[in-house]
């Protein structure tokens, strides 16, 4: 993944709420076929990447990205917009030629970000982790069953709605 | 009946009870496992460090000693039928988790593009194989507990078992951090191990799953850990001539493999040549490249009529290294750039003649963050656990560590990926000189 791809993710959401949240918005934007070549494996919450992780905190300390931190209940929780420079940087890069097809590769994509960046944490949750087991081979009644036996939790109702409009 | 003994330059004796783990010594005996008796430890390091030469048979018995201490923890501490299962599945897995390296060990995956956890996976799972046997008459499901527990994607093990054998601190660095320290003789790497291994504990979180955490009086054994492998990464692991034998070695070997597909005769041995003739190679072809195998490659190759790996194999075997450079500072931004020097240093090396083909002789090498980083935690709380976060108790809670100790913070901090070119020699005065009016 590119620190010009998450960029743009960040500013289609304008202000990011919680790093679980970007996780889970780009592995099933990245499930349903948007280029961003992150690798990801199975943690508490659903699918996560570390390399999406490490780039989100290296755009940070560039001075790419604004970070802000809330305390809540179960701890510490971190906030995502993008920096001046950033809004600039893309703006520049859209008009060079390698830009602009950057642009176009993520643009039809923009529409299903914007939607996933404003969904309930806990369905982008259950989403993913449907979705993570489907694309380890599972039928769709399985990874439900398996998202459902790993979350130990019961069915999170629009889950599956959700994971079964990002891919076929 | 006795322990068998087994002499060890670390922990001095390492037993392997023979009542109750005598499996345990015929997994030892299979030929997968001796075969990394001949699988250095540290790929090419020993061009760098002479003493370098141990290897992955030695480190898989140490990672088996320390699973044996935790195990042994554990069951002073905590009861239940969960654990008394787990015990096969990791001491099998510690033995066996590196089974599947080619070659000069991680080397070998650049140059094939061959992860060696799916080889492990494969070799494990094999059933004409040694190891699926002996695995198999201990348990019918043991071959597929291990297979799931040396897989980082796979979750179906209990994570806590997981996260023993791979996490941000796990038996296999433990291991090999002092292993490597030792052999190499840079003199870092050094701290408590035993302390971590013998004061960690188990906190249930939220959905119910057992996590590795330790007490607030291991805080400075995990500091210190944590600062050996920063001292290691930046001596030994990252060092520059020793990427830059590694740089020519894939060099080399992309090159020949990409003349034989052209159907270029390249005097290969035969166990390279059934491999890169075998669209998908078996297990036991997997099994026969060893790096006896590759070394007589190299040689044969440098009487190759290819004038470019011919030069290279002779340097790789008479360790004539190419030399470093540094390009500019890359410019920061969404587009890291280094302003086309990577171009004008091509057009450096082309310009002369005797340096053909240019991808030959101006090798770049890309240290990722993600490898130069000795701690890198998660930040929001609740995604926290021993794979992305070393967590020590303080008051009832978990709490990642650099948020205790101050001074851990600048290490956890993302290092900008590092790119370095290797060129010969005879260039470097001319490559300095391009750098230094690029700045």
């Amino acid at each position: 993944m590119t620190r010009y791809q998450l960029a743009k993710i960040v500013s289609w959401a304008g202000d990011l709420q919680a790093r679980k949240r970007l996780q889970k918005v780009v592995y099933l934007l990245q499930s349903a076929g948007c280029p961003l070549q992150a690798e990801f494996s199975l943690h508490h919450y659903g699918p996560y990447s570390e390399e999406l992780a490490r780039l989100t905190d290296e755009m940070v300390r560039q001075s790419l990205l604004v970070e802000q931190s809330t305390e809540h209940s179960q701890g510490k929780q971190f906030s995502y917009r993008l920096s001046p420079a950033a809004t600039d940087a893309i703006t520049d890069i859209e008009a060079t030629e390698s830009g602009r097809q950057w642009a176009h590769d993520i643009a039809a994509f923009e529409m299903q970000a914007k939607a996933l960046l404003v969904e309930d944490l806990k369905q982008l949750e259950y989403a993913s982790t449907i979705v993570y087991f489907r694309r380890q081979g599972e039928e769709w009644e399985a990874a439900v069953a398996k998202a459902a036996a790993f979350k130990r939790t019961g069915a999170v109702s629009n889950a599956l709605h959700l994971a079964r409009q990002l891919i076929a | 009946m006795s322990a068998k003994i087994f002499r060890d330059p670390l922990y001095n004796y390492i037993g392997i009870d023979r009542t109750r783990d005598r499996w345990l010594l015929e997994l030892l005996d299979t030929s997968a496992v001796q075969r990394l008796r001949r699988v250095h430890q540290l790929g090419v390091s020993n061009l760098t460090y002479p003493g370098a030469d141990h290897n992955r048979l030695a480190h898989s018995l140490g990672v088996v000693h320390l699973m044996q201490q935790a195990l042994q923890h554990i069951d002073g501490s905590y009861v239940g039928e969960d654990i008394k299962q787990a015990r096969a599945p990791l001491l099998a897995a510690a033995l066996i988790h590196d089974v599947g390296h080619g070659p000069f060990s991680h080397l070998f995956e650049l140059c094939e593009g061959a992860d060696h956890e799916v080889w492990s996976k494969k070799i494990i799972l094999c059933e004409d194989a040694e190891i699926y046997r002996v695995l198999k008459k201990v348990a019918p499901s043991l071959p597929q507990s291990v297979a799931e527990l040396i897989d980082k994607k796979n979750v179906e093990q209990p994570a806590w078992m997981r996260y023993l054998l791979s996490s941000q601190l796990d038996v296999d660095r433990l291991d090999y951090l002092r292993r490597d320290s030792l052999f190499t003789g840079a003199g870092y790497g050094h701290f408590d191990y035993f302390r971590l291994l013998n004061t960690f504990e188990f906190y249930d979180n939220s959905d119910g799953e057992r996590e590795i955490v330790w007490p607030e009086k291991s805080m400075l054994a995990v500091e210190e850990y944590i600062f050996a492998r920063y001292y290691m990464y930046q001596n030994v692991y990252l060092h520059k001539t020793t990427r830059g034998f590694e740089q020519m070695l894939i060099a080399i070997w992309k090159r020949a493999r990409r003349l034989y597909n052209e159907g270029c005769d390249m005097t290969l041995v035969p166990a390279i040549r059934d491999f890169w003739s075998a669209e998908f190679p078996t297990v036991q072809q997997y099994l026969r490249l060893e790096e006896y195998t590759v070394l007589q490659q190299i040689q044969n190759w440098t009487s190759h009529g290819d004038k470019s790996i011919n030069d290279l194999a002779r340097r790789f075997l008479a360790r004539r290294h190419f030399v470093s450079i540094d390009p500019p500072e890359v410019k920061a931004g969404l587009a890291p750039s280094d302003g086309g020097f990577e171009i004008a240093l091509h057009n450096l090396v082309q310009s002369k003649v005797e340096y053909n083909p240019m991808e030959m002789y101006c090798l770049k090498g890309a240290v990722s963050a993600k490898y130069s980083q000795p701690y890198f935690p998660e930040k929001e709380t609740d995604e926290q656990s021993v794979k992305n976060a070393i967590r020590i108790m303080v008051g009832g809670k978990p709490i990642e560590i650099s948020s205790r100790l101050e001074r851990l913070k600048p290490l956890t901090e993302v290092p900008v990926d590092r790119v370095r070119y290797y060129i010969p020699k005879e260039l470097h005065a001319q490559a300095a000189a391009l750098r230094n009016a690029w700045v």
